[in-house]
């Protein structure tokens, strides 16, 4: 579809016909707020909208227009486009408007006109008809848009499943399986209707699966008994096999078990023989060299030669005090006589003996009275004197020559050693005797042990005779013999107690089963169960298709979105485009290569991403319907800066897409065009402005002209 | 290749139903043993479909049927159950 040509008339402030021929590629439309820029767009709206028209259109008329009318004057509304669609077409919407003598205005004769060419022929049909045929709602959608905030094309929740159904590989899979419950698509309907069946079928056989129910309860408790029946029997099984095993063995070893016996005897008494014996052997001698001083058994040598010295000593020292003696001697002599000094005579009486006389005055050798100061009693105090001096030791008396008595000491040690050397040879004969004990003790031992050895060999050939019966079991074998003929045969007992006991319920069981199998022959409720469960994995899997589907068309969408991001956004950064399956539909995610996030992208970079997500899908719409449709847009670029603007523009250009952009950019401040940067724009322009003069106040004084500016 | 075509093929690419309902015979070659081993449809149009030996497969290729041709939802469930009466 590519548009020919579009003409208003008496639409709004379009007042009397108004007509723009759009370019192959793109035309900007550009006009200044309240120029008529959102009414063109809504004029082109008003003849898309294929519902039945209604009153409210009269706003559509122009005020000037009815103005200027004179009372009972008729006009029409009209707005049109011829297009190429499989051949030319023109689709005119109108109706005429009256003004009426007391000034009010009537409407009617609304019409929907459509002309198609046919060869050579221009055949009239339905407006609305050709519309939906050439233009359809579903495609129009993706289309036209008003402002920059409304060209999110997912900023509405059917947005994914009208693409899906419109674009996708497989369409409409919603009537199989929506995913909603209050609007089911068939395949939750027939799931839903087959449990319902099922649960029915049940409820009729809810008498019988009561006693089913029962027979079941009562056919697992017999089933339980019977595998504790089947455990216990296989326990006793094996506790029987185990004791005839054992008596087996045991009939088989009885010889072996005998022997076994004996020699186990004989091992014990020999090694009660050997321990006596080995208690017997004093192995402490340590103990005795100290408390019993054997240790003296080696010392009689040393004694001898011990004595001999001390006699030597002995003789030595008395040469020499005898010298010594000769010596002082001589020495106090000489002194008594260098000094004048005579011994004191033998009848001077004792010390005693003269304190007494001089205490009692009295000379008692004499007789005669010696009063105190008289000659006779200083005689006696001299003598007194004479004898205590005597009595003093003497200062610088020479130190004798063996001043401690060591070699007495010496010699009184060594006429004890006498007395020791009888001991000693006592001593002497009581080690020999013990320790000829010992090695006579020690030699029983070794032969009890080589008694013990050669029965430990006895008994390990006898061991490895009994083909791996263990020693023990050889052993108590003859012990409990009786207790394992006893177990065995009541194991036996057992055996047989659970083999009827087992008769008894597999009977039962059978009884049960039968019960069971009358009960259940009716099938209708299996087959209705086996229905259910196949419509649930068909549900299941119209459901992954229906998913792997959208997910396959969104990543077709967002290449596409992608590839027109990197040419609408040349220089600056884009990131990439990612379409996000969520609970309201999808929605548009920019993220950098890495997978971050961009969050709050400038508005001229999240348009820009919009408007690629909508140059894919026109591209998309334009592969399946194998036809191009225009884009159509109000303002969209308002917050682009005016380089990025005419950038902008330029790169759609070269799409080689029918795109129709109202506008107010490439105008001045002062409203004035700027006609330098329009020159730079490759597509065709017209200017849009409010026709001088008007009133500002008054609507009627408002018309809007449309002119080419830029071919 | 139309629209019903692509959605049965879509449909029946889901694995899940090989195993349940489209499984064959075939003789582990480690083991030696014979096992289940789930295969592919072969169905690839809805023409094949209808005449399929499979009755999973004539069921999905009725309901695609079916639903498509807007026979309510009453209908198309009425004739699949009647068909799975008789053959499931």
């Amino acid at each position: 579809m590519v548009i020919k040509e579009i003409t208003l008339k008496n639409f709004r402030s379009y007042y009397g016909e108004q007509s723009i021929v759009p370019g192959d590629n793109l035309t900007i439309i550009i006009g200044n707020n309240g120029d008529g820029k959102t009414t063109f767009y809504e004029a082109i709206e008003w003849l898309f909208n294929t519902a039945p028209t209604v009153k409210s259109d009269m706003n559509h008329i122009s005020q000037k227009r009815l103005t200027e009318m004179a009372p009972g004057e008729s006009d029409e509304v009209m707005v049109s486009i011829d297009f190429d669609h499989d051949g030319s077409k023109h689709v005119k919407k109108s109706f005429v408007f009256k003004k009426g003598v007391s000034g009010a205005v009537s409407v009617d004769q609304f019409r929907f006109d459509g002309f198609e060419e046919s060869g050579s022929e221009r055949r009239m049909v339905s407006g609305r008809d050709l519309i939906d045929r050439c233009f359809h709602f579903d495609v129009r959608k993706y289309h036209l848009f008003k402002g920059e905030t409304e060209i999110n094309v997912f900023g509405n929740e059917d947005a994914v499943e009208n693409l899906i159904n419109r674009f996708s590989e497989v369409k409409q899979f919603v009537p199989f399986y929506s995913g909603d419950e209050y609007n089911k698509g068939f395949m939750e309907y027939a799931v839903e209707m087959a449990n319902k069946n099922l649960e029915r079928v049940r409820s009729e056989e809810s008498k019988s699966n009561k006693k089913l129910y029962q027979l079941s309860q009562q056919l697992k408790s017999v089933q339980d008994a019977l595998d504790r029946n089947n455990s216990d029997y296989r326990n006793y099984q094996r506790n029987h096999q185990s004791y005839s095993k054992r008596l087996e063995d045991l009939e088989s070893h009885r010889e072996a078990s005998n022997e076994l016996r004996d020699i186990n005897e004989r091992l014990k008494n020999l090694q009660n023989d050997k321990s006596q014996k080995a208690a017997r052997i004093i192995d402490d001698f340590s103990t005795k060299l100290l408390d019993d001083r054997w240790i003296l058994y080696g010392m009689i040598p040393t004694l001898e030669k011990y004595r001999k010295k001390v006699i030597d000593f002995r003789n030595e020292k008395q040469k020499i005090i005898s010298n010594e003696n000769r010596k002082e001697g001589r020495k106090e002599v000489l002194k008594e006589i260098a000094e004048g000094m005579m011994p004191i005579d033998p009848l001077v009486p004792d010390r005693a003996t003269m304190e007494d006389m001089i205490h009692s005055e009295r000379c008692k050798v004499c007789g005669t009275p010696a009063p105190k100061g008289s000659d006779a009693y200083n005689f006696m105090v001299a003598k007194l004197q004479q004898l205590l001096d005597s009595l003093e030791p003497k200062e610088n008396v020479e130190e004798s020559v063996f001043p401690n008595n060591y070699v007495d000491e010496l010699y009184r040690l060594s006429t004890s050693v006498d007395f020791y050397t009888k001991e000693i040879n006592e001593l002497k004969k009581t080690i020999s005797e013990e320790i000829d004990f010992n090695a006579r003790m020690q030699d029983r031992v070794r032969a009890v042990q080589e008694k013990i050895d050669q029965t430990i060999e006895q008994k390990n050939r006898l061991l490895a005779q009994t083909d791996g019966v263990s020693e023990s079991e050889l052993e108590n074998a003859y012990e409990n013999i009786s207790n394992w003929h006893r177990d065995r045969s009541k194991t036996e007992k057992e055996m047989e107690r659970l083999k009827i006991e087992r008769d008894k319920l597999e009977n039962q069981k059978k009884e049960l089963q039968d019960q069971r199998a009358q009960l259940s022959k009716n099938p209708e409720a299996n087959v209705y169960a086996k229905i259910s469960q196949a419509l649930t994995d068909i549900c299941d899997a119209f459901k992954y298709a229906q998913e792997k589907n959208t997910r396959d068309f969104l990543v077709v969408l967002e290449n596409l979105s992608n590839d027109y991001l990197s040419k609408l956004n040349l220089e600056g950064f884009h990131g990439i485009i990612r379409i996000v399956k969520n609970y309201r539909g999808a929605s548009v995610v920019l993220t950098d290569e890495h997978g971050t996030n961009i969050t709050k992208p400038n508005q001229a970079l999240l348009t820009t991403v919009y408007m690629s997500v909508l140059f894919a899908i026109a591209q998309l719409t334009a592969e399946k319907s194998e036809s191009e449709y225009p884009l159509i847009f109000d303002a969209p670029t308002s917050s682009f800066s005016a380089q990025t603007e005419s950038d902008f523009y330029n790169v759609i250009t070269t799409l080689k897409k029918q795109c129709i952009i109202v506008t107010k950019s490439f105008l001045l401040e002062n409203g004035s065009m700027d006609n330098e940067r329009i020159q730079e724009l490759n597509c065709r322009v017209y200017r849009m402005e409010k026709k001088k003069p008007f009133v500002a106040t008054d609507l009627s004084t408002i018309q809007t002209a449309l002119t080419l500016i830029k071919e | 290749m139309t629209n019903q075509d692509k959605m049965l093929q879509l449909v029946l690419s889901n694995e899940r139903l090989w195993k349940e309902y489209n499984t064959s015979k075939r003789r582990d070659p480690s083991t030696g043993l014979l096992e289940d081993k789930a295969c592919p449809f072969e169905e690839s149009t809805m023409k094949e479909a209808l005449r399929s030996d499979n009755p999973i497969v004539v069921t999905i290729a009725k309901i695609i049927e079916g639903v498509s041709s807007k026979q309510g939802d009453s209908a198309v469930y009425k004739d699949i159950i009647s068909y799975l009466k008789s053959n499931i």
